[in-house]
């Protein structure tokens, strides 16, 4: 049985081609895991709950006269009494239902030294926020 | 039996398309990891706003309350507002905040004997 097979191997050309492509490959791999170890820095950030917090925020810069507890209450720049409080799993304000953020388990509002916070668990993960500041002085 | 092989580089074709295949899979998840790192960003820089905003009304609220309210700046980590008054009843608060990079303005409208703040605009 002869068996004859034409094997040439690679030229120059096509070695460093198939390198040049190996090292592509390398400094890609390598860039994701730069990319990745930068991203286990980072604090885990959900962009709802961060754009939701800054425009109830927002929310409160003309505010006064809160309560706090499961539910924050205020009286806004118009002298209307506002509600913000948790309604199916939503950070909800009323009046207007206006939705801040989804997928609140339980929330606390307090205040501490004139800043108010809130307190939430969303996904099992608490997380507390500046929301506002309490300093007002009866006219 | 005969068996005549002539291999004229397929077996470098084969793994010029693997390559390419893995060089495409490896950029597509490169691509999404970094839009992620910048949305990430993104939203540190809105976070970090936003303390900086609050804190500066903490402090003007203060300093009216001790009646010692004078155009300054603040430096907050990550930031700094550049503030000044204009000493009318209420009293207008321009300011100019930046954070990181960039910059933008807003101006409130601050009552010395309430410390409420009535109206703010960017």
């Amino acid at each position: 049985m002869a068996l004859k097979i034409n094997q040439k191997g690679f030229t120059l050309v096509e070695a460093l081609f198939s390198l040049s492509v190996c090292l592509i490959v390398v400094f890609s791999t390598a860039h994701i895991l730069l990319l990745s170890s930068t991203k286990d820095r980072l604090p885990d950030i959900d962009a709802s709950t961060e754009i939701g917090i800054k425009s109830l925020s927002q929310d409160l810069y003309t505010a006064f006269d809160f309560s706090y507890g499961n539910v924050l209450a205020y009286t806004d720049g118009n002298n209307r009494r506002n509600t913000i409080f948790l309604h199916n799993k939503r950070l909800v304000r009323e009046p207007g239902f206006i939705i801040y953020t989804r997928d609140v388990e339980e929330l606390y509002f307090y205040a501490i030294d004139h800043k108010v916070y809130v307190t939430m668990w969303k996904h099992d993960i608490e997380k507390t926020f500046l929301i506002g500041v309490d300093f007002y002085r009866e006219s | 039996m005969k068996a005549k092989k002539i291999q004229k580089g397929s077996v470098l074709q084969i793994v010029l398309v693997v390559f390419m295949i893995l060089h495409v899979a490896v950029l597509s998840v490169a691509k999404i990891a970094l839009e992620n790192v910048r949305a990430w960003d993104r939203m540190e820089q809105l976070n970090t706003a936003r303390i900086l905003e609050l804190e500066f009304i903490y402090h003007i609220k203060q300093m009216a309350k001790n009646e010692e309210l004078s155009n300054d700046t603040i430096h907050v980590e990550g930031g700094r507002v550049t503030y000044v008054i204009e000493k009318t009843e209420p009293f207008y608060i321009y300011t100019l905040i930046e954070v990181w990079e960039e910059s933008y303005s807003m101006s409130l409208v601050l009552c010395p004997t309430t410390l409420r703040i009535t109206e703010f605009s960017y």
